[in-house]
């Protein structure tokens, strides 16, 4: 498949999904927007507990979609369980680290 | 007698409008230079059949011709995501998540006959029709699908599907409803023998009957009861389940350590859903009855007798009077140059998938504005097919294959050999869109 095919085939896929995105968007904008207002720096609290929701989301991403962790097998699967992880801990320190008490 | 022609209808502009909402993203992303260099032509085009395959084609030669009298032909209003059917009878999806209105799928600009073909005649270069109206074409394409002989085994009927332990995910989302209904029926029970079975014809989606299989282990494993069940696959080839060697040997393997008994060159011939037995024929003509408590039945497939039993159909060879007689690489008909064939119709080594329409679909669009341009056609299929195997629920392998079952894996980052997770994601979330994106002639 050429990258255009895979990219349109990306939009048809997350589509259904238009209402969750554009309001994880909003959530993220919104929460940036906070911390821009309140001054001082993240609390440190916030890195771990991004690590931590992040790990949770990716042992969960199998069950899920109906799969099994035990059925998490080749690279392709690790890598996007990872991605997985590590997207979800990205965004959940974007988020929180503007609204959790700072120092 | 009418001329193909294009119908003014009432939902015109709410197909459109969906359309529109649609495609709006893949087509902001279309090079312009291919929406503008639309071939000029005013050629008479009647495609046959408004599945994926006609929906598809006729999307492209929508988008790629300028002038043409664009009639597709076919009676069903709903139109069915196939590949789902699997998902449905192993109780994973509702019969309502492939269900779509055909109308919605139809491009603008090109005339709908909700009717189906009832006889060609290719000398004359014309298309009778089951509402009595006669079309007269300059390019015709031939894309019904195939027909389900369910007939052919005596004693079945596809109302049979759902009771007695009979299930057959082929014959549509009741079907397939009714199929998940008997296997829960067995599974609650608490014991009981499942019979899985495959025609000696080819047929659609040759994965599912396996994936029927697999689905079923995984339920009856996750029961905690799986001893209690037996569990046996009928298959009327040799030590053969699946064309591919490298496929057919793997699942031979893995039904062995699931305790799968395989009962080869046994073909179904008949069934008793009173007495729930199922006569099998050997390949000596001998025959026997086998008990069931759930039966899997496939059934003989063949073009529509419109195509098989009309000049078109191959007249000599494995697929004499059964299948569409087309070209392999060209999907030109052999005998009659302004026919074309695409999808499960044709009569190819392999094919009869929706990504194999996927990659035949450019291929036909390409040969016919040659054809129609008087040019040589320069396009190929390759027998590109593709089915993302079930393994267990929620996992899966990603068969590529095309012809002499050489693997053609699409994705360099995806193994056509391996049981993967991220496999078992892109069938059950993916390849929809991606098939949906295919009948807007997208992909």
């Amino acid at each position: 498949m050429s990258i255009e095919q895979i990219l349109v085939v990306m939009l048809y896929t997350l589509k259904p999904y238009l209402a969750w995105i554009i309001l994880a968007v909003v959530v993220l904008a919104g929460a940036q927007l906070i911390g821009l207002k309140r001054p001082g720096k993240t609390c440190p609290r916030v890195l771990p507990l991004s690590l931590v929701i992040g790990v949770i989301v990716a042992l969960l991403a199998p069950t899920l979609t109906g799969s099994k962790l035990a059925y998490v097998a080749t690279v392709t699967d690790w890598i996007a369980l990872v991605g997985i992880g590590v997207a979800t801990a990205i965004y959940t320190y974007l988020v929180l680290g503007p609204l959790m008490p700072r120092r | 007698m009418s001329s193909a022609h294009t119908r003014k209808g009432p939902d015109r502009s709410r197909r459109r409008l969906l359309k529109l909402g649609a495609g709006a993203g893949a087509l902001s992303m279309l090079p312009v230079g291919s929406a503008l260099a639309r071939q000029q032509t005013s050629a008479r085009i009647v495609i046959i059949g408004a599945g994926a395959a006609g929906l598809s084609i006729a999307s492209r030669l929508q988008r790629s011709l300028s002038g043409a009298r664009i009639t597709l032909v076919g009676e069903r209003q709903t139109h069915l995501y196939q590949p789902g059917l699997t998902l449905i009878g192993a109780g994973l999806w509702e019969r309502e998540d492939v269900i779509t209105q055909t109308r919605d799928w139809v491009p603008s600009d090109v005339a709908w006959i909700e009717a189906d073909a009832a006889g060609f005649s290719p000398d004359n270069k014309r298309v009778s029709l089951s509402n009595g109206d006669t079309l007269e074409y300059d390019l015709l394409v031939i894309a019904t699908g195939c027909q389900l002989n369910y007939g052919e085994i005596e004693g079945m009927s596809t109302e049979l599907i759902g009771q007695q332990g009979i299930g057959s995910i082929y014959a549509g989302p009741d079907a397939a409803v009714g199929t998940n209904k008997a296997i829960e029926q067995m599974l609650g029970a608490g014991e009981g023998r499942a019979i899985f079975t495959l025609s000696d014809t080819p047929i659609k989606c040759a994965g599912a009957p396996l994936k029927a299989t697999f689905t079923t282990l995984s339920r009856l494993e996750d029961s905690g009861q799986r001893e209690r069940f037996q569990v046996d696959f009928f298959t009327p080839f040799e030590q053969k389940v699946f064309s591919v060697p490298v496929y057919n040997e793997f699942v031979l393997n893995r039904w062995r350590e699931q305790q799968v008994e395989l009962y080869d060159q046994r073909r179904l011939v008949g069934i008793d859903p009173g007495q729930r037995t199922a006569l099998f024929s050997h390949v000596d003509g001998t025959t026997e009855r086998q008990e069931y408590d759930f039966i899997h039945v496939v059934p003989p497939m063949s073009a529509p007798d419109a195509v098989r039993h009309s000049e078109l159909a191959w007249q000599e060879g494995p697929w004499a009077g059964q299948w569409l007689e087309v070209d392999q690489y060209s999907l030109q008909h052999r005998r009659y140059p302004e026919i074309f064939g695409i999808g499960d119709v044709i009569g190819t080594p392999f094919g009869k998938t929706a990504a194999s329409v996927k990659k035949q679909a450019p291929v036909l669009e390409e040969n016919i504005l040659s054809y129609l341009a008087g040019q040589p056609l320069p396009a190929k299929y390759n027998g590109y097919t593709s089915c993302p195997l079930i393994t267990s629920i929620g996992r899966a392998v990603l068969a590529e294959f095309g012809y002499g079952g050489k693997l053609m894996p699409s994705f360099p980052f995806i193994s056509p050999t391996e049981e993967s997770w991220a496999v078992w994601v892109m069938k059950e979330k993916m390849l929809q869109p991606a098939y949906y994106a295919m009948l807007n002639g997208r992909v």
